[in-house]
């Protein structure tokens, strides 16, 4: 078979194994358990053919599972999984034990499952233990009872709440505490990254760069009573960087008749920058104009400029036509 | 509190000068006393050197209004003018339109005025200009920008929009808050 002038040699599908390789079809897994001639160089054309011998070999035995047609394509469902491959991440560490949990193994304290449901006999249903709907649920008390050596005008709902909130503080701390205790035990490396460094040591002065230093040297020269102000400069020095462009606005009330005259020179200024345009000239362009004024225009002296333009108009037109003309230049002296 | 910056100064001037032409001289320089642009709050007063003084004695906070709102700065830097200008613009306007009696109310209500809503206008209004629009009997109504000049408006038809609404009267119910 040939394409523009190039044969292509198609390779056969049958591939001949000396050693059977492991085939898991499911993973879509073949290991070549077959030996490299010792004489053959593993060079990269020989290797390349054996891969695709191998590809071959493993695209025979999917071609031999159950096949389906599914629109335009063909469907194999692959087997069951053989080879075990190693996971991506190590196992999980197990859970350090929280100090309650810890404290109840010591002394073998068992917890009891409690039951999701329990019955309320005050309305004779199953309601469940905890949660949102409970059965005896002390929060929907109409009436509480003072016991006899309390004070009987304190506000005893509210204590009930505080209460509650105390007991869901001390719950939360306490798992805090758990999280930190797991995270500083020394070998783990949990937790956020410690700094090595003496803090309040900075960075070696040999490492800062330019900008480091001049900045460094910025700040040290505003940190005076008066803000650098009375500070020497060295020769060659640059202004300081941080240094802001204080805005500058004019005296509230100022002298009378200053801002009249800034305001009359914006007004002049805007006007200057308009294009002016005269009323005659805009009504000669537009046709407007009546016979008088047209004879007024024509009787007025002609200006040297327009003379000079015109003269030159007509020298450019004569020396145009003797150039045009073939005849020209064979006056009497051309004989 | 503050007088403008000569950019503020010349965003303000060109933008009433759209409107008044070269009549922005007569509220720089007036006979009848000294009057000036403060810039308070983002909108710009204009009023007597007396009224400053008294109005430069309240801080910033307390201090609502004083003189003439003549419009505010946007957040881009932009001049919007308020309908609050009309005073200073209706007398000195160079183009005019005198509405009909029955679009007025349309305008009023802040919409555009289409052909068949104009009585009269000033001959030779270039589009995009200034005008202030008023009613028969010569009531300041509010102004807008032309969107077709008086020549093009002559061949226009009935339904077409001959003036864009920038401020009208209306805007002393509607938008009180937005005023002041």
């Amino acid at each position: 078979m040939t394409t523009n002038g190039q044969s292509i040699i198609r390779k056969t599908s049958v591939v001949h194994k000396a050693v059977d390789p492991f085939i898991d079809v499911g993973n879509l897994l073949l290991i070549d358990n077959g030996p490299f001639a010792e004489n053959v160089e593993h060079t990269s054309e020989a290797l390349l053919a054996r891969a695709r011998d191998n590809a071959q070999f493993l695209f025979n035995r999917i071609w031999e599972l159950e096949k389906e047609r599914v629109e335009e394509a063909i469907v194999v469902t692959l087997p069951k999984k053989l080879y075990r491959i190693p996971r991506e991440k190590p196992v999980p560490e197990a859970r350090a034990p929280t100090k309650w949990e810890q404290f109840a193994e010591a002394k073998g304290i068992v917890k009891k499952k409690k039951d999701k449901k329990a019955y309320d006999e005050s309305t004779g249903e199953w309601k469940p233990t905890w949660g949102y709907n409970r059965g005896k649920d002390n929060t929907k008390d109409w009436l509480i009872e003072v016991p006899g050596n309390k004070d009987p005008n304190a506000d005893y709902f509210e204590e009930r709440v505080k209460a509650k909130k105390e007991r869901v503080a001390k719950n939360e701390t306490q798992r805090l505490k758990n999280i930190a205790r797991h995270t500083s035990q020394p070998g783990k490396n949990k937790g956020p990254p410690v700094n090595k460094e003496m803090i309040g040591v900075g960075v070696e002065p040999m490492e800062k760069s330019k900008n480091e230093l001049r900045e460094a040297v910025d700040r040290a020269k505003t940190a005076t009573a008066s803000v650098g102000k009375f500070q020497d400069k060295i020769k060659g020095e640059k202004p300081n960087t941080k240094k802001g462009i204080k805005r500058k606005f004019e005296a509230n009330i100022g002298e009378r008749g200053s801002e009249k005259e800034r305001n009359k020179n914006i007004l002049q200024r805007l006007e200057s920058k308009k294009p002016k345009l005269d009323d005659g000239q805009l009504a000669s362009v537009a046709g407007n104009v009546e016979p008088t004024e047209r004879k007024k225009m024509k009787e007025k002296p002609r200006m040297k400029s327009q003379i000079h333009r015109q003269q030159f108009y007509q020298k450019s037109v004569k020396n145009r036509k003797s150039k045009d003309d073939p005849r020209a230049g064979k006056g009497k002296g051309a004989r | 509190m503050r007088p403008l910056t000569d950019q503020e100064t010349e965003a303000v001037f060109t933008k009433l000068a759209n409107y008044i032409g070269d009549n922005v001289q007569r509220l720089v320089d007036r006979s009848d006393g000294e009057y000036c642009f403060r810039l308070h709050k983002e909108r710009v007063y204009y009023c007597s050197e007396f009224l400053l003084k008294k109005a430069a004695c309240i801080a910033r906070e307390p201090l609502l209004s004083f003189g003439t709102c003549l419009g505010k700065f946007t957040k881009s830097r932009k001049f919007h003018l308020h309908i609050t200008a009309l005073d200073y613009l209706a007398p000195y306007s160079k183009s005019r339109i005198w509405l009909k009696p029955n679009a007025e109310q349309q305008f009023l209500y802040g919409n555009n005025i289409l052909k068949s809503g104009v009585a009269r206008m000033t001959e030779g209004t270039p589009s995009h200009q200034g005008v202030i629009v008023f009613s028969m009997n010569d009531t300041p109504l509010g102004f807008g920008v032309t969107a077709k000049g008086t020549a093009d408006c002559k061949r226009a038809d009935p339904t077409a929009i001959v003036l864009l609404h920038q401020a009208d009267l209306g805007e002393y119910l509607r938008n009180e808050s937005f005023l002041t």
